[in-house]
């Protein structure tokens, strides 16, 4: 990957946002390359976060280990996602495993590079402030979900049984076909009216189901159902 | 070759003619085999939603496929 291309793919990385171009070269040129291959790990939980990473190109799936043994696939990233940062920038072991999901290749800084770069470049400090505080969002939200899910997920699960013995494929989702109301679905979930309501506005609102002509339920966003019904 | 149609095919006919294939998606960590959803997701959708490379996971479903001497 030559000079040109690095500053490209870092033009698009939230660390770097507000850089001159002559800048990013200057962070690009300080920047190794670490070619990965399939299955390979970029680094693994609990090492020292001597390194961040963004990837170059390939994907990468970000495991966890928890203390009970169970592996949880935090996120899948590719080309600009940074990698290991946050753990550089506050010198914590490296709280995840990044796993390569096909061949690529990472640029790579040390720690004290990164320090140095910042001290040079002050925009980085203000945009890690940024990305620190987005990862803080995102978990806060996840937290709000594990706090209310237990119901979401019965009320998901059904969807998914009924999409699957009666469900149609429509254009843009799969429809269940006939009339459905929200009473049906909190008997068959065990909970209240209100709860189903309440459920299925916020899912209207994401754009995961939509409820049709005559109560007809349709489930815009499959993947995502299934992923409530399962743990999210 | 394998004799399907990634475009049209869903995941759920994909896995009942090709049982074995379940391996490559569980290697992808993908959850599709055993999905109640599966009947009505292309390898396309399904790669779109995990985040997979599309034609990679093609390759490999349709490695996987293929009986060793056919290869």
């Amino acid at each position: 990957m030559d000079i040109g291309s690095r500053t490209e793919l870092l033009r698009s990385v939230g660390l770097f946002r507000g850089l001159e171009r002559e800048d990013l070269a200057a962070v690009a040129e300080a920047a190794r390359e670490q070619p990965f291959s399939r299955d390979e790990t970029l680094f693994s939980q609990g090492d020292d976060a001597t390194h961040g990473f963004v990837v170059g190109w390939g994907r990468i799936r970000l495991d966890k280990v928890t203390p009970e043994g169970q592996n949880v696939v935090l996120r899948h990233m590719g080309p600009g996602d940074m990698i290991g940062i946050v753990a550089v920038l506050r010198r914590i072991p490296f709280p995840a495993t990044p796993v390569a999901l096909e061949d690529g290749l990472a640029l790579s800084w040390s720690a004290g590079r990164f320090a140095e770069l910042m001290n040079r470049f002050p925009p980085i400090a203000l945009n890690a402030i940024d990305v620190v505080g987005g990862r803080v969002e995102e978990l806060q939200r996840r937290l709000q979900e594990v706090a209310t899910q237990r119901v979401e997920q019965r009320i998901a699960a059904t969807l998914l049984r009924l999409a699957n013995q009666s469900g149609r494929k429509v254009e843009d989702g799969i429809e269940i076909p006939f009339a459905l109301s929200r009473q049906d679905l909190a008997e068959m979930t065990a909970t209240t009216l209100h709860t189903v309501s309440r459920t299925l506005s916020a899912w209207d609102s994401e754009g995961i189901v939509e409820s049709r002509r005559s109560s007809h339920l349709v489930i815009r966003r499959p993947h995502r159902l299934a992923e409530i019904a399962e743990h999210a | 070759m394998l004799d399907v149609d990634f475009a049209t095919t869903t995941i759920a006919d994909l896995l009942r003619r090709w049982p074995w294939a379940a391996r490559v998606f569980i290697d992808y960590r993908m959850k599709c085999p055993g999905c109640l959803l599966a009947p009505f997701m292309t390898i396309h959708d399904a790669a779109r939603e995990y985040g997979v490379d599309a034609e990679t996971l093609k390759r490999d479903v349709v490695a996987a496929c293929i009986p060793e001497r056919e290869r």
